[in-house]
């Protein structure tokens, strides 16, 4: 039976057709009828699908009959593909023996899917290389698959061509993940030892664990323990994903798939955690994940106060199955209480806030973003700064250091010069420049990683007509001039929109950020003075005038209902404002911060 | 007890305006004109028997063009008024409105001989320009001959609709027409800022960039203007946009601001009665079709308010009123405090200056009046 198991991931760049091909896999080998069929059907979210990426990993288990006659079954563990997400692949790379690297064949190779087959390589991951698309004008399988063995020493005669969009070649994939991928090891009589990848909440059963069986064997009845806390539970029930839940009796070696305990407390069932038998157990927990620090902070806090303990309960549920995810309690001035929020990138902080609005039906204020600064006191002592809001008076600062990242930006030759020019804005520091094929071109920069969260990857994508994809990670700190912008209404610091900047570009970020206010707060029925300054020094002044008009010239009896309800629309909009002081402030508003548009 | 309004629509013109989304037809034959006037006398016996209990006491032929029906057919129309409806004492208010370019001195006095004692005249601007930018088929002269004639009638009490804030306008522009309309002494003056909805023909050229309405600053100048202008020569303003010689307030229209039940009829035509509110087919064919086979008006429901509702609306409604609202008048009718109910946001208003509250009443600032929604959505619930 173990020699029958294949467990594997997907490794694409976004837009590459990695939830297609695991759609078409699943269709192929009967896992879902025509009727249950949905495009991407693995990405259950809602916004998973509006944005068309993939946010969270959902395992499935396929069982193919191959060629040879036997039949197997095939993990799938989807990856995300968005840099946010990188440590969520690790997540998933650690739990399969190989990974089906897609490309498409009209794009080429983007600097994302490089950084995740190297992670699997380093994993001694077994790589299957899909050139897809093949459907597509203009593609170039040719050219993918030089570029894939150039770059990633894969053989070109072993890489398949496919379009995952019409189902071509996907049974010459499954040949390859059961031929080529090795089958899954361990001992099944040994003591149990179960990895969890991944958890939620589920209101009947409790939480639920995602897990891989490294060794032993689990059934239905038993009683587990969590090595972390000691805790033991009885097993209520354990099963596959086929994509569905369906209950199994037991799960053996190398099996992946879910157990509910009733488990009621979230923090129990901790990602990276193992789960051995209570009867039986192991000396020795598996190696588990390494605990992923946030690197973007930001304020969220709810438009009505009295919501503060939804938000929390909201923020406590989502924890569960986004380890990553890290709050605690915060208080400002204009915006009253709320959490510090921790995330990933900017990309997991939208999406932790949209799923709070959505499902939790949640009205949100969003602070702009900010990364960890060190700060050195002249007194010897040093701060670790991620709300600009308790940044220390420039008195007693002796030096500041902000986070850099390494940054990989995978180009057309056309472009580098373009490119070169904004990374050098961004105060980028130069580090090499290698070609990868005659006409594509790695460019490497170490960057301040806030100039990242501002606007780099749009400028990137907007001067190099989308050619131009980006992979980046921490590198360390290094000392920078930063000073605190704060942002004043009607003479009010207001906390919330203050920020940390570079001081060379204090009066352009002041002046913009200023403009962009008053374009942003609409007028009301007093004038309102905007100011933006450094330490004590003015360095921006905008006025919102005062508002004079906003009435319903005519109101007769045909026409009452109609007017009404233009008011209610009136009123439904200023419950998207935040009262600070005398100023309404929209939502947004504190956002802007972050999209300063146009360059210097 | 507030008496009712009568509310009588005649939506015919001879060419739309292009700022007007209000229900009307054009093209209309005189065929049509007396069937549908036969139609709409159907409709006041057909309803005569549902509004027995109320007291009515103004009659408004509003349009569309009534001065396009015959003097006959508004007096058979307000016979069949008279006959099916009861009125408080003294008689009421009738009021008809008239597009200068339809209107003869003859048909003026054989008006008033029908019944009609108030006539509200479209003029809209004495400048040919505007005029033309709103699709009006009248032009300066017509107007100024036609206020001319109607000084000469029998019906002495005249309003003049005015409307400003249209593309083009400045204020000196303004400034004329208001100079205009002093100088004919009328009764009454109605000024309009010009707000456009978004289907019509005015509201897609502005979309498209082809005309521009003046800025807010510079309407809230204009709106400024007018009581400069209009109070030396005995004006009073006694709503956010009513003016007129003290005495000769619209009592049809102030019905509407105190909230009162009120009838409409025709087609197109909107009723309140109690919490609901409903309007009649918006359909001229199957308007005279109805009425003709004697059977009730196509009716649909537009909104039924909670008792809530309607207070919120009675508020909204009746700080458009300059005298605002009358406390105990309030709670005798509708039984709540509203000192009480709306604690909080009247509160906040005087505070901020957008409110006047003594012990008995409240009423917006002048300084609120170009800016009363502000005051208005805070009442809704």
């Amino acid at each position: 039976m173990q020699n029958r198991i294949r467990n594997f991931s997907i490794i694409a760049h976004i837009d590459h057709g990695k939830s297609t091909l695991a759609d078409r896999l699943m269709q192929y080998t009967g896992a879902l009828t025509e009727r249950e069929m949905r495009e991407q059907y693995l990405d259950k979210m809602d916004l998973e699908r509006e944005k068309g990426i993939t946010i969270k990993l959902q395992p499935v288990r396929l069982e193919y009959k191959a060629r040879d006659g036997q039949t197997y079954i095939l993990n799938l563990i989807d990856t995300p593909g968005h840099v946010d997400f990188s440590y969520e692949v690790s997540r998933s790379l650690a739990s399969c023996e190989g990974a089906l690297l897609v490309v498409d064949a009209s794009q080429g190779i983007e600097a994302q899917t490089l950084a995740n087959v190297y992670m699997a390589m380093d994993l001694d991951l077994e790589i299957v290389g899909v050139a897809n698309k093949i459907d597509l004008p203009g593609a170039d399988v040719e050219a993918a698959k030089e570029e894939m063995e150039n770059v990633l020493g894969i053989d070109r005669e072993e890489i398949i061509p496919i379009s995952a969009k019409l189902g071509i070649g996907i049974e010459e994939v499954l040949e390859a993940i059961v031929r080529k991928i090795p089958p899954v090891k361990g001992d099944p009589e040994a003591e149990l030892r179960a990895l969890i990848f991944d958890s939620y909440f589920d209101a009947y059963k409790g939480a639920i664990s995602y897990i891989r069986i490294e060794s032993g064997t689990l059934k239905k009845g038993d009683m587990i323990r969590m090595m972390s806390t000691g805790k033991e539970y009885e097993l209520t029930e354990i099963g596959v994903l086929t994509p569905n839940m369906t209950p199994v009796e037991s799960l053996s070696v190398g099996e992946v798939g879910y157990l509910a305990a009733t488990i009621k407390t979230v923090s129990d069932t901790k990602v990276g955690d193992t789960i051995t038998g209570a009867s039986r157990p192991a000396a020795q927990a598996l190696a588990g994940y390494k605990e992923v620090k946030p690197v973007v902070f930001c304020g969220l806090y709810p438009l009505e106060n009295n919501d503060f303990e939804r938000l929390r309960d909201a923020l406590e549920k989502l924890k569960l199955n986004d380890a990553s995810l890290f709050y605690e309690p915060d208080t400002s001035e204009a915006l009253g209480f709320g959490f510090r929020c921790g995330f990933l990138g900017l990309l997991h902080m939208e999406i932790v806030r949209e799923r709070l609005e959505r499902e939790y039906d949640l009205t949100l204020l969003a602070t702009a973003p900010s990364v960890i600064y060190r700060v050195l006191l002249t007194d010897g002592s040093e701060l670790s700064i991620q709300n600009p809001a308790h940044w220390p008076d420039p008195q007693r600062i002796d030096r500041v250091m902000e986070p850099y990242v390494k940054t990989s930006v995978m180009v057309p030759n056309d472009y580098v010069g373009t490119v070169m020019e904004l990374c050098q804005e961004k105060r980028g520091k130069y580090v090499n420049m290698e070609y990868i094929t005659t006409h594509r071109v790695v460019l490497t920069y170490k960057l301040p990683l806030a100039e990242i969260l501002f606007d780099f990857f749009d400028g990137l994508k907007s001067r190099t007509r989308g050619y131009a994809s980006l992979d980046y990670e921490l590198f360390g700190y290094e000392v920078s001039d930063l000073v605190k912008l704060d942002i004043m209404l009607n003479g009010e610091t207001v906390d919330a929109l203050s920020t940390i900047v570079h001081k060379e570009n204090s009066y352009y970020r002041g002046r913009s950020l200023a403009e962009k206010l008053r374009k942003i707060i609409p007028r009301q029925m007093y004038e309102v003075a905007i100011q933006a300054s450094v330490g004590t020094r003015v360095i921006a002044r905008e006025n919102v005038k005062a508002m004079r008009k906003d009435v319903l010239a005519k109101c007769y009896g045909g026409d009452i209902s109609r007017k009404k309800k233009l008011l209610e629309k009136q009123k439904e909009g200023k419950k998207r404002m935040k009262q600070i002081g005398r100023v309404e402030v929209p939502r947004d508003a504190f956002m802007s911060v972050m999209d300063i548009e146009g360059d210097r | 007890m507030i008496p009712n309004a009568l509310y009588i629509h005649i939506p015919f013109c001879i060419r739309k305006c292009d700022y007007c989304d209000f229900f009307s037809v054009t093209g209309a034959t005189p065929d049509i004109l007396e069937r549908y006037t036969c139609a709409l006398i159907a409709e006041l016996r057909m309803k005569a028997a549902r509004w027995n209990h109320a007291q009515f006491d103004t009659i408004f032929l509003g349009g569309g063009t009534p001065s396009l029906l015959l003097p006959d057919q508004v007096s058979r129309i307000l016979e069949a008024v008279f006959a099916n409806y009861k009125f408080v004492d003294g008689g009421p208010e009738i009021s008809l409105e008239a597009n200068p370019a339809t209107l003869q001195f003859q048909q003026m006095q054989e008006l008033g001989t029908a019944g009609i004692n108030r006539l509200s005249i479209g003029g809209q601007s004495f400048l040919d320009t505007e005029l033309r930018i709103m699709g009006r088929i009248h032009d300066a002269k017509e107007l100024m001959k036609t206020l001319e004639m109607v000084a000469k009638t029998s019906i002495h009490n005249v309003n003049l609709d005015l409307i400003y804030g249209i593309p083009g306008q400045s204020i000196a522009d303004w400034q004329y027409s208001l100079n205009q309309a002093v100088k004919f002494d009328i009764d009454h003056l109605s000024t309009y800022l010009l707000q456009l909805a978004s289907n019509t023909p005015m509201a897609h050229k502005i979309e498209k960039g082809n005309m521009m309405l003046p800025e807010d600053d510079m309407q809230a100048d204009m709106h400024e203007q007018i009581l400069q202008t209009v109070a030396p020569y005995g004006y009073q303003q006694y709503e956010l946009s009513n003016y007129s010689k003290p005495g000769y307030e619209c009592q049809h229209n102030v019905l509407y601001w105190q909230s009162a039940d009120y009838m409409g009829i025709g087609a197109g035509a909107v009723s309140l009665e109690g919490n609901v509110r409903s309007m009649n087919i918006a359909s001229v064919r199957k308007y005279i079709e109805a009425g003709e086979q004697g059977e009730e008006i196509p009716n649909e429901v537009l909104e039924e308010m909670t008792n809530e509702g309607r207070i919120a609306e009675a508020v909204v409604m009746g700080l458009r009123l300059c005298k605002g609202i009358d406390r105990n008048e309030f709670l005798h009718r509708f039984g709540v405090d509203l000192f009480e109910t709306y604690e909080e946001e009247i509160e906040y208003c005087v505070h901020n200056g957008l409110l006047n509250q003594d012990l008995n009443s409240i009423c917006l600032t002048r300084a609120a009046y170009f800016v009363s929604n502000e005051v208005f959505y805070r009442f809704l619930r």
